[in-house]
């Protein structure tokens, strides 16, 4: 009888601790989630781009609807230039000496891309599930951060560019609408120019690549065999040779400026009637209405070569990741799905104003990649200009672990022809070896990378 | 005759060791604690990643991955990379003119400076306001002042002469990232000359004096020969300080218009942490280190020889 009740003892022992590790696993990814939202966790935000007040009252805002999550945020400081260059390398430093980053933001074009082949942020489809690529169809911008079979991001920030114009001074030039084509746009400057001799009818950003990519694709060129991770830099076709010769047209006529244009100085030379019109974000149009309502600032699409083009254009902004040294990946992926829901962006963007955010710092935020949100905000007249962009095609523009070095080397190009008025056709084929040889050593380097293409 | 054992071997010049240094710890052991904190500091922050950036450029190493040891190609890259050569070209235009308007102008303004002139006070506090003001205070200053349509080129404009492109053309860029250079530090180095000024024998300037020197004659043969060592320190640390060139070119000209700003250590900023090649980026410090230990070598060479 004791042996007996011995062998129940121990198969009720047994029974025991099977439930408790079964209870313990709890069938992988949903237990896992489930103990994460009700344990305290403290996450750190990483703001890899300019720093806000709007973050932090979003910050706030969630901490205070999710009492178990803390959230440190940390800003990099803006600085004039190239501060997202900054921002990514305090961002890369961090990560490098391990440190706890569980949300940050970044620039959208290439850096997701960059991290991702340094092995520094992790999978958001491999962490939630559906529940990521459910969200990523309601916002904008996504190819830049769906690859090699998995989603690294989810945009945030949606910042098209476009052709922003003084309409006052225009008006006062005899201009009644923005060129539409490369013709209008040289009578535009011949008139601009004859009008008013100490403007610039047209304002370029000398060393940003970005700037130039709508006049190319909107010319039939491009620049690459494919728009994400190309494998042959492709700087010869008819295209991309008429859009440099035609910004090269600007320096020869004196249409465009001689020095860069930088964050401080878009918003100095606009007001200042230096420039009547400005290669840029669309979003300047609402700065520069904020900062001098006196003038109509507006945006139109990037002039396209002739009628038989169409408008292609560029767009920036930022997204959010989840660096490898996240603690709490779950929870970090929680707070990115509900900063990129449409609760969280009709906050950001002032639709909902119950974070009583000031309007110029909800205008220094680009425009919402929340499809929804945006919409909502395109009938507002505060929006109406930074939004009028938002329709054109966009595409991204050779994005691959070579894009930092081939950028470079595109932005020096750049400024040889429109500052040293260098012949095209030899600036674009030397470039384009070098730039070759950049992407055939990064096949080289990631080949796992290449080979899902 | 037994083996001894080999951890008592090894022990042996370690007892040693403590046998002579743990006297002098034991006597001083308050000045070693006082010493603690910097030399912790020293080794954590200073030491340590100096020594671990030499090492790291023999080495390909990027984020997140193992480095991979490539022995001198990152240095033979640096042979052959004509951004580098440029990068050096320009840093070393910058430091022979910087180095010799920092020993030259503040030694001038400390020697007016030091005499009983009215509102001689005023001048040395506005001489030296620039010294404190932040280095990315004073290039956005200075690039809001010499932009295409800044407080300079309205100036000119509004006297009828040409607007300059102070930015675009390179020669005038350059210029103006001496002349910051130049302006904020000015201060600095005043203070030290006049200090210096305060430690010259007065009865040797006497002596010339009742000689029948004039002002100018004594301070060229009697107060300047008694500056030679301080002049020889500000030469020192202006040189090390302009090879470094770095915050007023990456804020107010990122290294344009076509590079003819870029210094070195832009260049190295560029290569690690914007092209996440650290070896490369290690390798242009690593030269830079030796580029420096060779002029403060140098300097102090002339110094000798001009002392002889």
């Amino acid at each position: 009888m004791p042996g007996r009740f011995r062998n129940v003892r121990t198969w009720l022992w047994g029974l025991v601790i099977a439930a408790v590790a079964v209870a313990g696993c709890g069938g992988g990814a949903s237990g896992n989630q489930a103990g994460q939202s009700t344990q305290k966790v403290k996450l750190v935000y990483f703001n890899a781009r300019a720093a806000d007040p709007v973050e932090q009252a979003l910050v706030k805002r969630y901490m205070q609807d999710h009492p178990n999550v803390t959230i440190e945020y940390l800003a990099t400081t803006a600085m004039p230039g190239p501060s997202d260059t900054d921002a990514i390398a305090n961002l890369i430093f961090n990560i490098q000496a391990k440190t706890t980053v569980d949300v940050a933001k970044v620039e959208i074009s290439r850096t997701p891309l960059d991290l991702m082949a340094a092995r520094s942020i992790q999978d958001l489809a491999q962490i939630g599930g559906d529940a990521v690529n459910q969200q990523l169809k309601g916002l904008l911008n996504t190819n830049y951060v769906s690859f090699d079979r998995g989603v690294w991001a989810l945009p945030y920030e949606y910042d098209p560019f476009g052709y922003v114009y003084n309409a006052s001074l225009f008006q006062a030039a005899g201009i009644s609408s923005p060129p539409k084509t490369w013709d209008d746009m040289r009578r535009v400057n011949r008139t601009i120019l004859q009008k008013f001799p100490g403007t610039w009818p047209i304002c370029h950003p000398i060393q940003n690549l970005s700037k130039m990519q709508p006049y190319v694709w909107s010319a039939g060129g491009t620049y690459w065999d494919r728009d994400l991770l190309p494998k042959r830099a492709d700087f010869q076709n008819p295209g991309i040779v008429a859009a440099y010769s035609f910004a090269q047209e600007w320096a020869q006529s004196n249409w465009t400026n001689t020095s860069d244009i930088t964050s401080t100085n878009s918003i100095q030379w606009m007001i200042s009637r230096k420039c009547a019109a400005m290669d840029y974000s669309a979003a300047l149009a609402v700065t520069l209405r904020v900062n001098d309502p006196s003038q109509d600032w507006r945006v139109a699409a990037t002039p396209v070569k002739d009628a038989s083009f169409k408008a292609t254009n560029f767009a920036g902004g930022s997204a959010l990741v989840v660096p490898s040294t996240s603690k709490y990946p779950r929870a970090a992926l929680d707070f990115i799905l509900w900063l990129t829901s449409r609760e969280g962006q009709s906050l950001k963007y002032g639709v909902d104003n119950s974070l009583g955010l000031a309007k110029q710092d909800v205008f220094n935020e680009a425009t919402p990649s929340s499809r929804d949100v945006g919409s909502r905000l395109t009938g507002n007249p505060d929006w109406k200009q930074a939004l009028a962009t938002s329709g054109v095609p966009t595409r991204p523009s050779g994005v691959s672990p070579a894009y930092s070095r081939a950028y470079q080397l595109l932005a020096d190009m750049q400024q040889r022809i429109l500052l040293k008025r260098s012949s095209v056709d030899q600036e674009l084929g030397s470039t384009q070896g070098a730039v070759q040889q950049l992407i055939d050593d990064s096949m080289q380097k990631n080949p796992e990378l290449y080979r899902s293409r | 005759m037994s083996a001894a054992p080999a951890g008592a071997v090894a022990a042996r010049p370690a007892a040693r060791w403590l046998d002579r240094v743990g006297p002098a710890l034991r006597r001083s052991w308050p000045a070693y604690l006082l010493l603690l904190p910097f030399l912790v500091h020293f080794v954590v922050v200073v030491a340590y990643p100096f020594l671990y950036s030499i090492y790291l450029s023999f080495f390909q190493a990027g984020l997140n991955e193992d480095p991979t040891f490539v022995g001198l190609r990152n240095y033979a890259r640096l042979v052959n990379d004509a951004e580098f050569r440029l990068a050096l070209l320009n840093t070393v235009d910058y430091t022979v003119v910087v180095v010799l308007a920092e020993t030259t102008i503040p030694l001038g303004l400390a020697l007016l400076l030091n005499e009983p002139l009215r509102g001689r006070t005023l001048a040395r506090i506005a001489l030296f306001l620039p010294v404190i003001t932040s280095y990315v205070v004073v290039a956005l200053i200075w690039s809001i002042l010499f932009n295409e349509s800044g407080v300079v080129n309205n100036g000119l404009q509004a006297t009828h002469l040409h607007s300059q492109p102070f930015f675009a053309d390179g020669r005038q860029a350059m210029a103006i990232v001496m002349a910051v250079g130049v302006w904020k530090d000015l201060g600095y180095y005043m203070i030290i000359y006049l200090a210096a000024l305060q430690a010259v024998p007065h009865d040797l300037v006497e002596a010339a004096a009742i000689d029948g020197a004039t002002r100018w004659r004594s301070i060229w043969h009697v107060t300047i020969p008694s500056l030679r060592p301080v002049t020889y320190f500000v030469a020192s640390i202006a040189t090390i300080n302009a090879m470094q060139l770095f915050t007023q070119s990456y804020v107010m000209t990122q290294g344009g218009p076509l590079n003819a700003t870029l210094s070195v250590v832009q260049l190295l900023y560029r290569d690690a942490f914007v092209h996440l090649d650290f070896g490369y980026g290690s390798a242009i410090g690593t030269v830079l280190l030796l580029l420096l230990v060779a002029l403060s070598f140098f300097n102090k060479k002339i110094s000798d020889f001009v002392s002889r």
